[in-house]
C-alpha cells in the first residue's frame, strides 16, 4: 500500500506542475526604460532659393536652368564644395544643445507647384526628375556627400558630440527636361535629429 | 454501524486481490496524466491581461545640464522596451518644449525610421496602426513643457516579424519654413 501511496502522490505533483501556469508559461512583465536625455536642433536660416548669390559670376540670378546644379554654397551658386568641405561652404548652422551625441538625417521631398520635379532617390537628374546631396564641414565632398532622399535618407552626420553646432548645405541638380510652366515650385527639406546609440 | 461493518468486510474482501488493484489504479492515473497533460497551459498562448510597464528611468530628472528655454526639445532620446508580446502594451511619454516665444502648433507622430542600429529591424508597415499618440497636433504656449502619452498595443494575433525591431516618434514645430528640424525619439523593440 505504501507502494501505491507513493506513486499517487508523484502522479499528483505532476499533474499539477504541467496544469499551473506559473510552470508552464515564463512569462515577464514589459520593462520600459528611457535614455534620461534630450534633443535639442535648431536650424537658420530656414530658406534656400538656389541661385541667388548676387555677384557670383552666375547669370541670370533668381531663376534656375534645367540640367544645372546648385550648391547652398555661400561663395557661390554652381561652386562645388571643396575637399574637405569648410564652415564657409554651408549656407546652413546647426545649433545643437542635446545632451547626448546625434544622427543627423536629411530629407528632401518631391517639388510640388510648378513642374513638380521628383527626387530620383539616387542622386542623378532625369527628364522629370532631380538629385539633391547633402553635406556638411568637415566632410570630403566628392566621396562623402549623402545622398538626400524624399524619405529614408543615411545620416549626413553620425555622433554629432552633445552641445557640438555643425554647419551644412545642399546640393541640387535640376531636372534634364526644359522647364514648361513658368511658375515656382517648392519642397521642404527636413533635417531629422536622432540620439545616436 | 451496519453499514460500517459491511465496509470493512468488503475492504478485506478486496485486499486479498491487491497486486490487481495497483495494476487498475496505475493504468488510471496513467490515463488521468495524458489527460491533464493534454490541457495544460503553454507559452505560445499569450495572457489576456497585458502586464504593467515598469518605469525604471525618469527621463530628463536625472540631467546634469538643464534643458533650454529658448529652443524646442524633447527627451527622451530612445525608449527601450524588453519582454514584449503580441497582446502586450508598453507606456512611455514624450516632453515636448516649446522654445518660441508665440503658441506653436506640433505635429506629433509615428515616423518610419530613415535608419536602425545594429540587430534591429525596421518595422512591418502595420506597426503604425500599433502607435497611439495622446496628441498629435497639440498647440503649446510659449516655452511650454508638456508630456504626450505614446501608447504600443500589439495586438494578440499580430505576427511577430523580427526579434528585435525600431520606430520613431516624429515631433516637428510646423510653423518653420522650408528647411525644417524634426525630433525623434528612438523606441527599440525587443521581443521575449
Amino acid at each position: 500500500m505504501k507502494k501505491l501511496l507513493v506513486a499517487m502522490l508523484l502522479a499528483l505533483v505532476m499533474v499539477v506542475a504541467f496544469a499551473v501556469p506559473a510552470f508552464a508559461d515564463p512569462s515577464q512583465d514589459v520593462v520600459v526604460t528611457a535614455t534620461p536625455a534630450f534633443i535639442a536642433i535648431s536650424n537658420a536660416p530656414g530658406t534656400w532659393a538656389p541661385n541667388d548669390i548676387v555677384g557670383d559670376g552666375v547669370t541670370p540670378k533668381g531663376t534656375t536652368g534645367p540640367d544645372t546644379y546648385y550648391y547652398s554654397n555661400p561663395l557661390g551658386d554652381e561652386l562645388s564644395p571643396s575637399d574637405p568641405v569648410v564652415d564657409g561652404e554651408c549656407r546652413f548652422t546647426i545649433t545643437n544643445t542635446s545632451t547626448v551625441a546625434t544622427n543627423l538625417t536629411v530629407n528632401f521631398p518631391d517639388f510640388t507647384g510648378g513642374d513638380a520635379s521628383t527626387n530620383s532617390d539616387d542622386g542623378s537628374n532625369g527628364a522629370a526628375t532631380f538629385g539633391a546631396y547633402s553635406y556638411c564641414t568637415g566632410m570630403t565632398y566628392s566621396t562623402g556627400k549623402v545622398i538626400a532622399k524624399v524619405t529614408g535618407s543615411d545620416p549626413m552626420k553620425e555622433a554629432l558630440a552633445a552641445t557640438t553646432d555643425i554647419k551644412w548645405g545642399l546640393a541640387y541638380e535640376t531636372q534634364t527636361g526644359a522647364w514648361a510652366s513658368g511658375t515656382p515650385m517648392e519642397s521642404t527639406v527636413v533635417i531629422t535629429a536622432t540620439i545616436d546609440i | 454501524m451496519k453499514s460500517g461493518q459491511i465496509e470493512i468486510e468488503v475492504l478485506q474482501h478486496l485486499g486479498s486481490k491487491e497486486g490487481k488493484v495497483k495494476k487498475i489504479l496505475f493504468v488510471v492515473m496513467g490515463l488521468v496524466l495524458v489527460l491533464m497533460a493534454g490541457c495544460a497551459v503553454y507559452p505560445e498562448d499569450p495572457p489576456i491581461i497585458p502586464p504593467t510597464p515598469t518605469f525604471t528611468n525618469g527621463a530628463i530628472q536625472d540631467i546634469g545640464n538643464q534643458p533650454p528655454d529658448d529652443m524646442n526639445w524633447i527627451s527622451p532620446g530612445k525608449v527601450n522596451v524588453a519582454n514584449f508580446y503580441p497582446g502586450a502594451r508598453a507606456e512611455y511619454p514624450v516632453t515636448v518644449h516649446n522654445g518660441n516665444d508665440t503658441a506653436c502648433s506640433f505635429a506629433v507622430g509615428y515616423r518610419y525610421p530613415d535608419h536602425v542600429d545594429g540587430d534591429f529591424m525596421k518595422p512591418d508597415i502595420e506597426v503604425q496602426d500599433w502607435v497611439i499618440v495622446a496628441d498629435m497636433t497639440p498647440i503649446l504656449a510659449p516655452k511650454e513643457t508638456r508630456d504626450i502619452l505614446i501608447t504600443l498595443e500589439m495586438p494578440e494575433d499580430a505576427d511577430t516579424f523580427a526579434p528585435k525591431w525600431e520606430f520613431w516618434i516624429s515631433v516637428m514645430d510646423t510653423s518653420q519654413g522650408q528647411v525644417k528640424t524634426e525630433l525623434c525619439v528612438r523606441w527599440l523593440v525587443t521581443m521575449r
